[in-house]
């Protein structure tokens, strides 16, 4: 039977037999692709769903696609998520997931395959190649030790595929033994860096040269089964159900929901209504530069200029350096330049930067404290005297990536190293601004922004969603100008309320993060929702979190967004693609499915709902004026009932009211209140007795209400 | 954008103290907003790093307490006339974006002046037999 | 103009061949080719043609997707009469080439196709004589894939169907829902994101290796803080 969408299999790599195995992708279809595909296959393959570290080789790897991949589906196509149990996270890893952009997953589905799980561990350091339905599996001595870049120019060499600034390549075969199979393409390859082959926590997987799945440690999981690379070229297609209907929801996107170039309008409210522009946080350095993007973006967030630095870089890679550099920087350009070329440093080692979030502010403390330092209790010889220095930053990346100096004790965890260092109490003073599950808050600080930080304790790392955030930007923007609010703030809720179906449409009250309401069943609600539609939308159909869902849209009439609409809803494209008759609804039903399989492997890894809890000073120290930004402007009711943008700045959360929060969430999901565990009567009406069946083999099935 | 104040030049152990960098207790934090995805935690250790934090820039907006300024500028830079002048800055600006143009200039104008005091100190001390 | 046309097959000016053959011009205006007796072949002009701002191209291959989409109905990188290529870590403007068929006025891939007694690859009257495979004529030689002076050749192989084809802009869409080829509507054009390309019905000079390299960026763009230069 046709799978429209879908190549039709899945290529298991068995590591420890040297051996690629053919999976049909059909057992799968029902849970979409990306991550519900992953954490199916995540189930099926893990043998032992009880490890607390990414780097046993019991753990399991996917790297998963979506039928929307390949495709036009805007800002879809080259998504793609990886999951297994991470590294480095406190007090144990969970099973997690992380999204890279990109070619890799379009190229994939080309070559005919819908994922590569990744099972074992090769004896020796090994790269892999798929061109098509070819797999060979190299040694990589001669790759081990190179940085992401070197180690993906290497593969292109070897695969016969040459490079050049002039970058006008001929047709070529994609592989010896493929004959009448051309290809004007490089392969697209994932790999390891430095970070990765030590095993440190901070191991993240690289595509090209600025794509990255950052957390989970997934760098090091690949290191711990000496995988230190997958290059793909594919020549095939994938059939689409109906290529007509895609096509015109496409053009309907462009046309309506995405402002024009002829008449733009720069100050436009919307999730993916505006112009390209690079999410670098130092403006880039030049004008001769190009926007670039992922596959199928609606409109792309990189660059890549003439100056031979920051390619591709974006968002947390060009932000983890500047207020070091800030400090030696003699003017804007300079700050720009070595922000930049920082952010090269961590692409090559395959570092994933987020933990600088914060982190870096924590080290640097610790160094004017001498805890750090030449001589300290804590010895490192790194050039402290040169922070903020290119050069220290590519000292600092190189330690940290090698285990060496205090990267011996960070590379396993940086809360762990807190522990060791005896500096748990900066945890609790806000030092060190790790929120959750040993990871840096991301600047949307629970206190204020509920959605991610509840979001992010309930699920197992930074969630990085910014489906709600887009109310943050939007309105803390125009605040800081003094500008006329696009739309106030009762206009603001009830078109985001539109779109909450099915639990909580046109019920605004589900975004008063205000302080009589942040430990309602509302903002359970909120939190359901969000949790549902992102692990569907977002991280399995694959839709890019920077232009999804978009709720609301000043260039569409009565300026409603695209998400769930009838000519360009996420609902649309899938339906385009796969043949599918789904609604929104039934989307957001796959995503409760998804969302209770991960909780069931977080609660055969151990999870209860003890452990889920903030960092102290998230309960312990408020939230105050200036820390990252002097005001959070959020929309809620004031004492009268009406709508207003209000400073949710200057608060804690309480540990009490959050815990009787987590009940009602709990409930609301129809899982044991007790524990936080699923139940079988929540797991059986979505058809998952066998996951049932084995939470209660090992004791940890949730009691039904 | 109206012109900043005039500010006496300081004198020369002010100006000398201008161009260095305070002890990290004593730093302020601040940070940055890049719409549409972040904030970027820092602080600010001197009048240099001010000014360069303050630095309009296309794409973010700096995140810094107008409020809590002056009183920063005052103790940990020892500088009460450019706290004065800055709170009153900020006092007549109608948004977080103009107080911080506004005090851009002020920093501007007082960098330099600290640069100018120095330097010329330093070459009379080279002169002087 | 007289400049001499750089094709490998013709070696006078279309002009003054023209001027020496007016029962030809009458042929070729009513959209027949002419073969001379002394073997030279002279087709119609294509009314259309696409021009490519390879300065402003945002790599996201849409463009590939869609027009593979629109005559296919699959999605696919070798089903797309459009290659894009980059290198990620080539510096701008060299990281990106867009290859686009020319729609060459003296078409080495038409001279190139040796089905008889109709080619394959010929201009198409009904579409303004755009040049375009027909794929129940092709016999899968790929004669016009060697023929093609550009890199990446410009026809493309079809796995699939086991023949030639190339751009027509989009003349031959059966998934485009809208008329295409010049007058109508060419996917790329509508579906690229950042405009980086364009239809037009002026021949770009055959002379020239650049002249369907073109400035497609505007104030907007100038205004994103990007050269328009």
């Amino acid at each position: 039977m046709a799978m429209h969408g879908y190549a039709g299999k899945i290529l298991h790599l068995d590591l420890s037999a040297r051996k690629a195995n053919e999976v049909p992708t059909e057992k799968y279809r029902r849970w979409g692709g990306g991550h519900g595909l992953g954490s199916a296959l995540f189930w099926d393959f893990c043998k032992d769903k009880t490890i607390k570290d990414g780097r046993n080789p019991a753990n399991v790897v996917c790297v998963c696609t979506s039928p929307l991949n390949g495709t036009i589906a805007p800002s879809a196509g080259g998504r793609c998520d990886v999951v297994g149990v991470g590294v480095g996270q406190h007090p144990q890893s969970w099973y997690t997931r992380s999204g890279f952009g990109g070619r890799f997953s379009t190229m994939l589905k080309y070559a005919g395959w819908d994922a590569i799980v990744v099972t074992g561990k090769a004896a020796k350091p090994t790269w892999v190649e798929v061109a098509n339905d070819r797999v060979i599996f190299h040694d990589a001595a001669s790759l081990w030790g190179k940085d992401t870049w070197s180690a993906q120019q290497a593969i292109w060499e070897a695969t016969g595929h040459p490079r050049g600034t002039s970058a006008q390549q001929a047709w070529r075969e994609v592989s010896k033994e493929l004959s009448d199979t051309p290809s004007t393409q490089p392969p697209a390859v994932l790999c390891i860096g430095p970070a990765g082959e030590n095993q440190t926590a901070h191991g993240c997987l690289v595509h090209d040269a600025g794509n990255g799945a950052g957390q989970g440690g997934f760098g090091a999981v690949w290191g711990s089964k000496n995988l230190k690379a997958i290059s793909v070229i594919g020549t095939g297609a994938i059939s689409v159900a109906d290529a007509q209907a895609l096509l015109k929801a496409r053009f309907a996107l462009k046309e309506k929901y995405v402002t024009s170039w002829e008449r733009p309008d720069f100050g436009q409210w919307s999730h993916l209504g505006g112009l390209p522009n690079p999410l670098t946080m130092t403006p880039p350095p030049t004008d001769q530069r190009r926007p670039q993007a992922c596959q199928s973006c609606i409109n792309g967030c990189r660059t890549r200029a003439s100056v031979g630095y920051g390619n591709e870089s974006t968002c947390q890679e060009t932000a983890w350096y500047i207020s070091a550099a800030s400090r030696v920087a003699k003017s804007p350009a300079q700050l720009g330049e070595v922000n930049m070329k920082a952010a090269d440093v961590v692409q090559r080692y395959g570092f994933n930067s987020f933990v600088f979030q914060t982190g870096l502010h924590w080290l640097e403390l610790l160094h004017e404290e001498h805890v750090i330092g030449p001589g300290a209790r804590v010895p490192s010889s790194l050039p402290w005297e040169k922070f903020g220095t290119l050069e220290f930053a590519e000292k600092l990346i190189e330690a940290l990536a090698t285990r060496q100096d205090i990267g011996r004790d960070l590379a396993d965890g940086w809360v762990q190293a807190a522990e060791k260092w005896g500096r748990t109490a900066d945890l609790s003073n806000g030092n060190m601004a790790f929120s959750y599950w040993g990871m840096p808050d991301h600047g949307y600080d629970p206190r204020a922004e509920l959605d991610w930080g509840y979001g992010s304790i309930l699920d197992s790392r930074d969630i990085n969603e910014h489906c709600f955030n887009i109310i943050f930007t939007n309105v803390n923007a125009a605040f800081a100008f003094g500008k006329p609010m696009r739309l106030e703030a009762g206009e603001l809720v009830a078109l985001i309320a539109r779109k909450l179906t099915p639990y909580v449409k046109d019920r605004p009250d589900v975004l008063d993060f205000g302080d009589a309401n942040m430990y309602s069943e509302d903002v359970a609600q909120l939190v359901r929702w969000h949790r549902h539609y992102t692990r569907f939308y977002k991280q399995s159909a694959l839709y890019c979190d920077l232009k999804w869902p978009d709720f609301y849209n000043t260039n569409a009439p009565g300026m409603e967004g695209a998400t769930a609409s009838d000519d360009a809803g996420e609902q649309v494209f899938w339906n385009a693609v796969t043949g599918d008759t789904m609604t929104f609804d039934e989307g957001m039903e796959i995503g409760r499915r998804i969302w209770n399989l991960d909780n069931a492997i977080w609660t055969l890894q151990g999870r209860h709902r003890d452990m889920v809890h903030f960092a102290p000073y998230i309960y312990q120290t408020p939230f105050t004026k200036g820390e990252l930004y002097p005001f959070y402007m959020w929309p809620c009711r004031n004492a009268k009932g009406e709508w207003e943008y209000t400073d949710v700045m200057g608060r804690t959360l309480d540990r009490r009211k959050f815990d009787e929060w987590k009940t009602i969430y709990y409930r609301l999901e129809g899982w044991d209140t007790r524990t936080g565990w699923p139940t079988r009567k929540t797991l059986s009406g979505m058809d998952m007795n066998a996951v049932a069946d084995e939470l209660a083999a090992a004791g940890r099935l949730g009691a039904d209400a | 954008m109206i012109a900043p104040p005039a500010l006496d030049p300081p004198d020369a152990a002010l100006a000398a103290r201008l161009l260095q960098r305070v002890p990290f207790r004593d730093r302020l934090p601040a940070g940055r907003f890049r719409p549409p995805v972040g904030i970027i935690p820092g602080d600010i250790r001197s009048l240099s790093s001010l000014f360069l934090h303050l630095a309009p820039q296309p794409n973010s907006l700096p995140g810094v307490n107008l409020t809590r300024l002056p009183d920063w500028v005052r103790d940990a830079l020892g500088d009460a006339a450019l706290a004065d002048a800055i709170r009153a800055a900020v006092q007549a600006s109608p948004s977080h974006v103009d107080g911080c143009l506004r005090v851009y200039e002020l920093v501007a104008v007082r960098l330099a002046q600290a640069e100018e005091v120095t330097t010329h100190n330093q070459e009379a001390a080279r002169c002087d037999p | 103009m007289d400049d001499p046309v750089q094709a490998p097959f013709l070696s006078v000016t279309r002009r003054r061949f023209l001027a020496v053959a007016g029962s030809a011009a009458a042929l070729l205006a009513a959209g027949a080719e002419v073969l001379f007796a002394d073997g030279r072949l002279v087709i119609p002009n294509s009314e259309g043609f696409l021009v490519v701002d390879m300065k402003k191209c945002q790599g996201c291959n849409t463009c590939m997707m869609a027009c593979a989409l629109a005559h296919s109905g699959k999605a696919s990188y070798n089903l797309a009469r459009i290659q894009i290529q980059q290198d990620p870590w080539a510096n701008w403007p060299d990281d990106v080439f867009m290859g686009t068929c020319r729609q060459c006025e003296d078409a080495p891939c038409v001279e190139a196709c040796p089905v008889e007694p109709v080619k394959a690859n010929k201009p198409n009257p009904d579409f303004g004589n755009v040049r375009m495979i027909d794929p129940k004529l092709c016999i899968g030689c790929q004669s016009c894939l060697a023929a093609c002076p550009f890199t990446p050749h410009r026809p493309q192989w079809n796995a699939d169907t086991g023949t030639s084809q190339k751009c027509d802009l989009c003349a031959d869409t059966p998934f485009l829902g809208e008329r295409g080829g010049p007058g109508g509507m060419q996917t790329c054009v509508r579906v690229c994101p950042v405009q980086a390309i364009a239809f037009t019905a002026t021949m770009p000079d055959q002379g020239s290796e650049t002249s369907y390299y073109v400035n497609l960026r505007g104030p907007a763009w100038r205004r994103l803080g990007m050269t328009t230069k």
